[in-house]
């Protein structure tokens, strides 16, 4: 396994520069001049030079690929363009808060899709199963932001259930969270249920599922013992390639309640063509990616012994 | 099984933070004395040489102090001194302008005052001069260089040399030996005194006195923070900074040092009927103990905040125009008044107007061209434009010189736009009439495009537009771009016309008629390019005039030779609507400079249930939805129940 783990290290090299080489092309090929964005009102051409000079965006291509790949080495991306503060603290610190909201939301919303999911599995075909479906369609019809705009107004204005807007590091800001908390779990749940309980209807119409019951296995250990154990390889597949995205926050819901994570981060970087920024995230984010994949990969082979690493 | 309990004990547990949630209420945190603002974009620090937006500037101006200020009450503007101890002498040629400055005036305590333990020293001229060569210094990035650039002796040469001479972020003096030249026009007469000498005459150099570019922060918070200096302000305005977080909130609380400053005595006429414009007149400022400035990119969240009073005030946002003022007396609705929200309307001192590419075949060069321009300016309907896209929240503007200016002339009509009584079938008349006294065949008229940035409400612009040039046969297409794109497209000269606008950095027509002289072409501010020497003698001739009335001759030629050749369509300014709570005073809205901080009091008296606790949870409406959710899922089980599983 060791062998197996350091070759798709290795694999990983090419995929992080083809990676940075995308991000480069497309920052200098449409991407506009980062110059434009510090210069304010009044430009000229001479001024418009001096910023590229201090930026750097005048090097040649080559030189300035070169100080991209060092960086993503060292994973020092200097100090944003924009805000002048270094960019490994700014991306430290939104990954607190975007984890404080997205941790407790996806573990909450997986457990509930395969709740749900299972549930729909077993009485497949009957009014439970269809109302689940409904819903679940329903819930994945309505346009996300929908659920933000209208979760606000009601749950936090009109009905005083939660804070409008705010956040602060938990425990604490666990009120504020609560609400941004819900309405993740509203907008993932439906496709989740859906894609669970694909899964779990291919498993329970197997023949060991039928053999199991035959011999008398109640339903409770069908399901947990036999059918969901042997679902876990698609579920494991979706669960752990999109802890990243976890990481990486969700702009949306982050904008709407104020949560000061890596999603309001990013977008503000790329609106304001801060490349430091933007290199920092696309790095990190490809990293976990890989991480992770090879980490889904380690699962499988633990979850399934006829699977070997090799 | 046991991975089961495990899991619905994480429910559980999750559950039950997120019942302990409800019901619970963030502003009773806040103690009276404070008061709650906001901004609408990501804090970009504090440094004041990139106070080129509104968020930056609103920071800026109320963190820092200037030479100068804008009288707070008093319209037109007017400048008062503020570090400085009296209004400039300048000299009979105009080209020195003597500064006295207040003694006493301390910094703020702060660790980068190293020999002095942290205790604030007093601010002197040397500061205010270091500050103002910072402004020139390449690499600090400077937004606000222009103001100074080409107008005091030895400036530019500063500038220059600093593109050279060696980077150092925490660099605390420019001295010769590291190669950067003394410059003559910035002189210290003595620690209260500052003389400066101008290159030409500059009648709008007190006006950029007041920016926040021109702030005076002490040279020892550069040497100490260096580059984290934007985040780590150093002032001797009225807030220290206790709490900053870029994308969510900053929170300054008084500043102990702060000089004695009074709140104004006298306002514009009719200030004296509004008890909360004049009521701490004669007041020591701050009249706040802290401010919380909130980070509200989302105008939904801002609006709700504010209806729930965690707010001291707010714009009124476009989406929720309606639910706040009365569509027929553009007042506030009652259920508003009767919360004893008070509505404030500020004209803003801008102009909203569709720029030609003046270097275009099509829409630029030649009589033709002029008369498309004319046509197209004629059949825009603006009147529908304010109704249906504005909330009617927009002035008409016939030029370039608003009513604040005085060269502003009441009588001034633009030929080009729809007159008063016209009617729509008249003015479309008109329209076609030039394009055929031209010799115009809109038939064989190429397409024109129109840079649309990528937004709803741009795009419900441009049909609009496309709608009405259509009346005149003129085919007009969008060609999506974003912001930057649409700049460098104009930079390039590919840009046939776009909508923009332009709010004004001080009260002088002169920041409105640089955008028609040549040598500003793009990327300078003069966007369409247009190239008009006999404008451009002009404005030479009237940017070393004081204002007078041979300034106002020129300037009102200036924009008859602009509405001429209708290098824009002159379009709106925009109306500011302002909404404070009952419990807010001081209040009033400048868009030139935001400074307001200090000025606000909030009355803890007043503040009653709109910041002293938590607001009580409606629960009438989870109960109804936790019915249904529970007879649903108690019909599911029980059908459940009843139905004989198959494997």
């Amino acid at each position: 396994m060791t062998a197996y783990v350091i070759r798709r290290l290795l694999y990983g090299i090419p995929i992080l520069l083809g990676i940075t080489f995308l991000t480069f092309l497309l920052f200098h090929v449409v991407g506009g001049d980062p110059a434009r964005m510090q210069a304010g009102k009044m430009l000229t051409e001479a001024r418009l030079a001096e910023i590229r000079h201090e930026l750097g965006t005048d090097r040649p291509m080559l030189d300035q690929y070169l100080e991209f790949l060092r960086q993503t080495l060292t994973f020092d991306f200097g100090r944003s363009w924009h805000t002048h503060r270094p960019v490994r603290e700014m991306l430290l610190d939104g990954m607190g808060p975007s984890l404080a909201l997205a941790v407790p939301a996806f573990f909450l919303e997986t457990v509930l899709a395969l709740a749900f999911a299972l549930w729909c599995a077993l009485y497949r075909g009957t009014f439970v199963d269809r109302t689940i479906v409904v819903l679940a369609v329903a819930g994945i019809s309505v346009p996300s932001l929908s659920y933000i705009v209208f979760g606000q107004y009601y749950a936090a204005h009109s009905w005083s259930l939660f804070p409008v807007y705010g956040y602060e590091p938990l425990p604490a800001g666990a009120v504020f969270l609560a609400l941004p908390l819900i309405i993740w779990v509203l907008l993932g749940l439906g496709s989740e249920v859906r894609f669970y309980r694909a899964v779990a209807l291919e498993e329970i119409q197997q023949d060991y599922v039928r053999t199991a019951a035959a011999k008398g296995v109640p339903a409770r250990g069908i399901l947990f013992r036999h059918v969901l154990k042997n679902s876990m390889i698609p579920v494991l597949t979706r669960v752990v390639i999109s802890i990243p995205t976890l990481i990486l926050g969700s702009l949306l819901i982050e904008r709407f309640f104020g949560i000061p994570g890596l999603g309001n981060v990013t977008v503000e970087a790329v609106n304001a063509s801060d490349f430091p920024v933007v290199k920092g995230f696309v790095v990190m984010g490809s990293v976990l990616y890989i991480l992770f994949s090879i980490l889904t990969d380690v699962l499988y082979a633990w979850v399934d012994p006829r699977i070997k690493l090799r | 099984m046991p991975h089961l309990r495990r899991a619905l004990i994480a429910c559980a547990v999750l559950a039950a933070a997120t019942l302990a949630a409800c019901g619970t209420e963030s502003r009773g945190s806040l103690a009276s004395g404070t008061l709650r603002t906001y901004v609408p974009s990501e804090m970009k620090g504090f440094d004041p040489t990139q106070a080129g937006e509104e968020t930056t500037t609103t920071l800026v101006v109320n963190f820092y102090d200037q030479l100068y200020e804008f009288d707070y009450l008093r319209r037109p503007f007017v400048l008062t001194p503020c570090l400085a101890a009296a209004m400039p002498t300048v000299s009979e040629d105009g080209l020195t302008y003597t500064i006295p400055l207040r003694r006493g005036i301390r910094f703020a305590d702060d660790p980068c005052f190293v020999t002095s333990r942290g205790v604030g020293r007093e601010m002197t001229a040397s500061d205010v001069a270091f500050c103002f060569l910072r402004l020139m210094d390449a690499h600090a990035h400077p937004k606000g260089s222009w103001i100074f650039a080409g107008q005091i002796e030895g400036i530019d040469a500063f500038a220059k040399a600093s593109e050279a001479a060696k980077k150092d972020p925490r660099r605390a003096e420019y001295r010769p030996e590291e190669g950067y030249p003394p410059v003559r026009g910035l002189e210290v007469v003595d620690d209260y005194t500052l003389r400066v000498r101008l290159v030409k005459r500059y009648p709008q150099f007190v006006w950029v006195l007041a920016m926040g570019y021109a702030s005076v922060y002490p040279r020892e918070a550069i040497a100490f923070y260096g580059e984290e200096f934007m985040n780590h302000p150093v002032s001797t305005g009225p807030y220290r900074l206790v709490e900053y977080n870029p994308t969510q909130r900053a929170v300054f609380a008084r500043n102990v040092n702060y000089r004695e400053d009074l709140y104004p005595s006298a306002g514009s006429p009719g200030d004296e009927a509004k008890p909360w414009r004049l009521g701490d007149a004669g007041r020591r400022l701050p009249l706040n103990e802290r401010v919380v400035v909130t980070v509200h990119v989302e105008t939904q969240p801002m609006w709700l905040k504010f209806l729930g009073g965690e707010l001291d005030r707010a714009g009124v946002p476009k989406d929720s125009f309606d639910a706040a003022i009365d569509p027929s007396t553009r007042e506030l609705r009652p259920d508003m008044l009767a919360r004893g929200i008070r509505l404030e309307k500020d004209e803003k001192l801008e102009v909203i107007y569709d720029c030609f590419n003046m270097q275009d075949p099509v829409v630029g060069q030649g009589e033709q061209a002029r008369a498309i321009r004319r046509a197209i300016s004629l059949a825009i309907d603006l009147e529908w434009a304010r109704k249906h896209l504005y909330n009617e929240r927009v002035a008409d503007v016939q030029g370039i010189l608003c009513a604040e200016f005085p060269e502003f002339d009441p009588t001034f009509v633009n030929p080009w736009k729809r007159r008063p009584g016209e009617s729509r079938a008249e003015v479309l008349g008109r329209a076609r009439q030039l394009l055929a006294d031209a010799g115009v065949d809109v038939k064989r008229l190429p397409a024109i495009k129109q840079d649309v940035q990528e937004s709803t409400t741009d795009r419900q612009f441009f049909l609009a537009v496309q709608r009405d040039l259509a009346e005149i046969g003129i085919r007009i297409e969008p060609h999506t771009v974003t912001w930057q794109e649409m700049q460098e497209r104009i930079d390039r000269g590919e840009a046939q016309t776009w909508g923009i606008s332009w709010g004004a950095d001080y009260p002088d027509a002169q920041n409105f008629l640089q955008l028609f002289y040549g040598p500003n072409k793009p990327p300078g501010p003069n966007s369409a390019n247009y190239q008009n020497p006999a404008f451009d003698r002009m404005y030479e001739e009237a940017a070393v005039l004081e204002p007078g009335p041979e300034r106002t001759a020129l300037y009102r030629k200036m924009q008859q030779l602009v509405v001429d050749d209708c290098v824009w369509v002159f379009k709106y300014r925009r109306t500011q609507y302002t909404l404070t709570h009952p419990w807010l005073s001081g209040y009033r809205y400048n868009d030139l400079s935001p400074r307001t901080f200090k000025y606000c009091r909030v009355d803890a008296a007043a503040l009653g249930d709109g910041g002293s606790g938590a607001r009580k949870p409606n629960l009438v409406p989870v109960a109804v939805v936790a019915v249904a959710a529970l007879a649903l899922v108690g019909a599911m089980v029980s059908v459940a129940f009843t139905t004989k599983r198959g494997w």
